[in-house]
């Protein structure tokens, strides 16, 4: 039997995921029965799957690894691929917040209450965000204050209002907190306007000021109580500030890439049918998209019913993609937001709490369509390095080679010495034969760029 | 009546910190939202009530004009 413990759900006494024989499972301990119980009995589980607020699960009988704190098994729907909060646009993490406040209002309707608020607990299936922690509920007992207050402020609204009022690319701080951005940081950031404002008043300037005040003194903290109005009042205020957050539209190195290329309409039919020729060849079951910007050429496999995960550095991109993804109900495409010369490392306890992009593969296909020369000229990546990482997390690759003296190309050396003596065809397809077998080559119609198909030397299995 | 630190569940430990000074801040603010919440609660129901008030009777056909 092989058996591991998920190294992202040691923190909470409740109960941990852990996988047998391939298959993912979470195990109820012992200490959590009476709150597991309630949760099931009460009608909560029940309506939170209704309404596609959370993961479906069944009750299993198998043996867990440690059956002495075992009160059940159950065995949740898989997720086909997690994706982390600093990957996600901004409507992506509004959508997580509001979600996450809808549970909790249900969750009081039934007596019960989130113990935890954890942005990681929200994931996104089949296009929509649901919450995949199981363990989160608890008894709600009257007059008991929501310990997953601050968690809610640090983890979702933190971000949503530094993008709002200051700078999107400020959710980066949430891949150096984990825990969420810490309040008295977010405070100073914020413009001094914003104490004008009643709900960011309390739930941010002066949240942080109270945290500050009594973080050394030790109170008794029972005397405290927060009736149930009171909670539902705060939790309105949250979803009302939340709902009122908005992206605003800047304009970015890739928002005009497609009405700004240099090639034309036949060309990029043509590109379009040799893709979806490629792929059709390919028959995946998953894709990645590297550098997809709004995912133009993503759904290509995403409308074959192909899970396609959607990356881009640029997040007015990604919010474009999403964007179209929520208005269409498309559910086989997720747009992330991913640095591809720094993919998300692993973060957290021993580097291993939250996987790197690396360990959330491999796919069954990489597109990297208009993306090598960016890398190679941009970024001076070899075009050795290239192919080793790309082999190291694909199968099979449909890649987009672009000449040096296309316009595009000849933009990005505008500023800077040609140092690229080896960016050619001839080196590309060198390096790249190390790693890949070339099985299809065609030159895009009505221009100078050639797409190929390759299949790696030692594919994975799965 | 037991004290309020032996009364059992009232406040279990939470296996995440709440942070004392978010538990603080909770009663502040829940004082003042939930007295919001009340009121536009209450307002709704007067809207609503205001626009029955004013409602054409929805039994009443044409024909009894």
């Amino acid at each position: 039997m092989n058996n591991w413990y998920s190294s992202g759900s040691f923190r909470d006494p409740s109960g941990n995921v852990f996988s047998q024989d391939g298959l993912l499972y979470r195990q109820v301990n012992n200490s959590y029965k009476d709150n597991y119980d309630q949760f099931i009995e009460s009608g909560l589980f029940n309506t939170l799957i209704e309404n596609g607020l959370l993961i479906p699960h069944k009750e299993v009988n198998i043996p867990s690894p440690f059956p002495s704190q075992t009160y059940k098994v159950i065995k949740p729907e898989l997720i086909p691929f997690i994706s982390y909060p600093y990957e996600w646009c901004f409507s992506q993490l509004k959508e997580a917040a509001l979600t996450t406040l809808k549970i909790q209002k249900t969750c009081l309707s039934f007596g019960m209450s989130l113990k935890d608020c954890s942005a990681y607990n929200i994931q996104f299936n089949y296009g929509k965000p649901v919450m995949i922690d199981t363990l989160s509920f608890e008894k709600y007992d009257e007059g008991k204050p929501w310990v997953a207050y601050k968690q809610f402020c640090q983890q979702f609204l933190a971000p949503l209002v530094l993008t709002n009022y200051r700078d999107f690319r400020l959710n980066h701080l949430l891949r150096v907190y984990l825990d969420g951005i810490p309040l008295d940081l977010v405070s100073s950031l914020l413009p001094s306007y914003t104490y004008l404002n009643f709900s960011l008043l309390s739930h941010i300037h002066l949240h942080a000021r109270s945290q500050q005040r009594y973080s050394k003194k030790t109170i008794d903290t029972k005397r405290y109580k927060v009736n149930r109005q009171s909670l539902l009042g705060i939790i309105e205020s949250l979803e009302s500030t939340t709902r009122k957050l908005e992206w605003k539209s800047q304009k970015t190195e890739w928002s005009d890439y497609y009405t700004d290329t240099n090639y034309s309409a036949q060309a990029f039919e043509h590109k379009k049918k040799v893709i979806a020729d490629f792929l059709n060849k390919i028959n995946p079951k998953t894709v990645w998209d590297l550098g997809a910007n709004v995912g133009l050429f993503s759904r290509l496999a995403s409308d074959k019913g192909i899970l396609t995960i959607s990356f881009d550095n640029d997040p007015a991109a990604v919010e474009t993609n999403y964007i179209e993804c929520a208005n269409k109900g498309e559910t086989n495409i997720l747009p992330l937001i991913l640095d591809l010369t720094n993919p998300s490392p692993g973060i957290g306890w021993g580097n291993k709490e939250r996987l790197s992009l690396v360990e959330r593969g491999p796919t069954d296909c990489v597109l990297a369509l208009a993306l090598i020369h960016h890398i190679a000229i941009s970024n001076n990546v070899p075009f050795s390095r290239i192919a080793e990482f790309f082999s190291e997390i694909c199968n099979s690759l449909i890649i987009e080679f672009i000449p040096k003296n296309d316009s595009q190309i000849q933009r990005l050396l505008a500023t800077r010495e040609d140092i690229f003596s080896d960016y050619n065809l001839q080196c590309f397809k060198r390096e790249f034969s190390k790693f890949f077998k070339i099985e299809g080559s065609i030159d895009i119609e009505d221009s100078q760029r050639n797409l190929f198909l390759m299949r790696n030397i030692t594919p994975y299995t799965d | 009546m037991l004290p309020v630190d032996l009364q059992p569940n009232l406040m279990p430990p939470a296996y995440i910190d709440p942070g004392t000074g978010s538990l603080v801040i909770q009663v502040i603010i829940g004082t003042v939202a939930g007295a919001l919440l009340t009121i536009k609660v209450f307002w709704n129901r007067i809207k609503l009530f205001i626009s029955n008030l004013f409602a054409k009777n929805p039994n009443k056909t044409e024909d009894d004009e």
